[in-house]
């Protein structure tokens, strides 16, 4: 009986040391997308407080205003105050959310008006960044308690035409479906390259293209399938009917009008 | 009881800042480990009524002013650990903010107020609860009891009184180590014979009523209406029998907030009391404070030319603003900040690891 050996080639040790390979570009852009799919998907619809999606709409657009316009550091400190305690009802999680985009908002005026320190501006680097910081929290603050086809509906009321809406509600849809579809693609990519592949980063320009031509497509096939249902183009205006806890918006609209127009004006009228 | 800047001199706040580290490092520690995550807010809730119960002043005949602290009740209601965190925030929002205690004498307020007050108060309920027949390590249900709500005061009390104690040796012992070639003080001119009865007098007094009176009551109200905010395992049990629902949970949250709510609203009667505490004068005011009817009649070098931190709105006030609306955003922006700030350090500290 013949005796079996295993080859000594299985036995032999085999290092495998994958020459580094320039494919960094394909993990961080699935990064980027899968980060941009789960903000787009984790809009929260439950909002604490259920005011109507006009009424959220048209107090941050006031505030932001008013905040942009105040000369009075004193205003933005009380808006400021607002908002903080409209955080503080926020879950942990979505408080994390809505906070990162304000946070590197702010820190990027900070860093930009840094030089304005040297000419000896010391109350610039502190107002703008705080400004920025209050705005882009009270949009941030928006935006994560509201379902993007309600904004659609908002804006219809408030006399957006109807083809600008026509844009924004394709654009947010396909913002959701191109990027799944680029994930896909460069997973795909990711799998079927392996070793080294010096021409991976070519690859890119064929991604971008086929998603342009599938864009164009599903934008052409989107067309035609909304002919067929009878959108003739127009939206029909949305009427939210008015609830008792909408007055508290009016009441908050009211009130940072009075504040802003005392702080700005009043003083003056004294001197 | 707040040290502000320049009343210390730099040698001792780094002592205290030095001696409060370890402490509270370890209280971190323990509450990133120990205190479950989805529980940080209450810690939030904790440091807002901690920080609401400094807001309100209350006067002494004589022109001082003080306050409660709360430190004892929520260490018994939340462990000493957490309770220390939790004040620890409350005087460094206040430093930082408000310009209530100095940023320099932030280790110096946290060893009294966070540390002695907290741990000195806890043991103390620790003990009187064994007096009262209660083992040290026996967990009882969390439901309201005399026996407890007495225990609470006393501890309260002694917690306050060992805070005062400390601050006034703090203030007495400073002529001692800083003074000038001519013998005048360079930080806290009195001695330890005048400061230690100075802070003694208000806190053995009104100011050790008012922490009593706070505390019985934040412990009445959380163990009656939001017994699920007691979470010191060694003092509470865990309820036995069925969970509460998420409906009774709920409006036992709503009844916290709504607590806050009704606290900041009465913030505006902390201004009824006119004065400053002791031991807490500008200085401005200092060379004019009298010891045994005679003036100091100057004002220590490092309190002319000391640190001085330029807060966001000094003394909950405003330029521009009502004083008492002042004072109710200063609320507002104390109490949702510390809540916001636990909240967000829960996303960041790791799941508790949930042994057997």
């Amino acid at each position: 009986m013949s005796e079996t050996r295993t080859p000594d080639w299985l036995l032999r040790e085999e290092r495998i040391d994958p020459p580094k390979d320039r494919g960094a570009f394909l993990r961080k852009s699935a990064e980027a997308l899968r980060f941009a799919l789960s903000k787009a998907r984790r809009v929260d619809e439950r909002s604490r407080l259920a005011l109507s999606t006009q009424a959220k709409l048209a107090t941050t657009l006031l505030i932001v205003g008013l905040v942009s316009a105040s000369r009075t550091f004193l205003f933005v400190e009380i808006v400021g105050a607002g908002l903080l305690a409209l955080l503080a009802t926020c879950e942990s999680r979505k408080l994390a959310r809505v906070l990162i985009l304000p946070l590197q908002a702010t820190a990027l005026s900070a860093i930009i008006l840094a030089p304005s320190l040297l000419l000896g501006q010391t109350r610039a680097i502190v107002v703008v960044p705080v400004k920025t910081l209050v705005s882009t929290t009270a949009l941030s603050l928006l935006a994560h308690s509201t379902n993007w086809n309600r904004f659609t509906c908002a804006l219809k009321s408030f006399g957006v035409p109807s083809a600008a809406l026509f844009i924004f509600d394709l654009t947010l849809k396909y913002v959701v479906v191109l990027c799944e579809l680029a994930l896909e693609t460069l997973d795909a990519v990711r799998l079927r390259s392996v070793g080294r592949d010096r021409r991976k980063a070519r690859t890119l320009g064929g991604i971008v293209g086929t998603l342009f031509l599938r864009s164009q497509r599903a934008a052409q096939e989107q067309f035609d399938a909304m002919t067929c249902r009878c959108f003739s183009g127009e939206y029909r205006r949305f009427k939210a009917p008015f609830r008792p806890i909408d007055l508290l918006a009016v009441a908050v609209c009211s009130a940072a009008i009075a504040l802003f127009a005392y702080l700005e004006f009043a003083p003056r009228c004294f001197d | 009881m707040h040290v502000p800047d320049n009343y210390l001199g730099v040698s001792t706040c780094a002592t205290l800042a030095v001696a409060s580290a370890p402490v509270l490092i370890h209280s971190i520690r323990k509450v990133a480990r120990d205190f479950p995550k989805e529980r940080f807010s209450a810690l939030g809730v904790a440091a807002a009524f901690s920080f609401l119960a400094m807001m309100f002043n209350v006067p002494l005949p004589g022109g001082t002013t003080g306050h409660a602290v709360g430190g004892t009740v929520l260490a018994v209601l939340l462990g000493p650990e957490a309770a220390c965190v939790a004040i620890a925030i409350a005087l460094t929002i206040q430093a930082l903010l408000f310009g209530d205690g100095g940023v320099v004498a932030l280790g110096a307020n946290i060893f009294n107020m966070a540390i002695v007050l907290t741990f000195g108060g806890y043991f103390a309920f620790v003990a009187l609860r064994k007096l009262f027949g209660v083992g040290a390590k026996s967990a009882t249900e969390a439901r309201f009891r005399v026996r407890d709500c007495v225990a609470v005061g006393i501890a309260s009390y002694v917690g306050l009184n060992l805070a005062a104690l400390a601050a006034g040796v703090e203030f007495g012992i400073q002529p001692s180590l800083c003074a000038d070639e001519a013998g005048r003080a360079l930080y806290c001119p009195y001695p330890l014979s005048v400061s230690i009865p100075a802070m003694a007098l208000g806190h053995l007094t009104l100011f050790g009523l008012a922490e009593v009176l706070f505390s019985v009551a934040v412990y009445g109200f959380a163990v009656k209406a939001a017994p699920g905010f007691a979470t010191n395992e060694a003092v509470f049990a865990a309820p036995t029998g069925e969970e509460p629902s998420g409906k009774r949970a709920g409006s036992g949250r709503a009844a916290l907030y709504f607590a806050l709510a009704l606290l900041i609203a009465l913030t505006p009667l902390g201004l009824l009391a006119q004065g400053t505490a002791w031991g807490e004068w500008g200085a401005d005011e200092i060379a004019e404070t009298t010891v045994d009817g005679k003036p100091l009649g100057y004002t220590p070098e490092g309190m002319a030319n000391g640190f001085e931190w330029s807060s966001v709105m000094p003394d909950y006030s405003a330029s521009g603003l009502p004083d008492w609306f002042a004072y109710v955003l200063a609320a507002i922006v104390g109490v949702s900040l510390s809540v916001v700030l636990f909240k967000l350090a829960s996303v960041f500290v790791s799941e508790k690891k949930v042994a057997n």
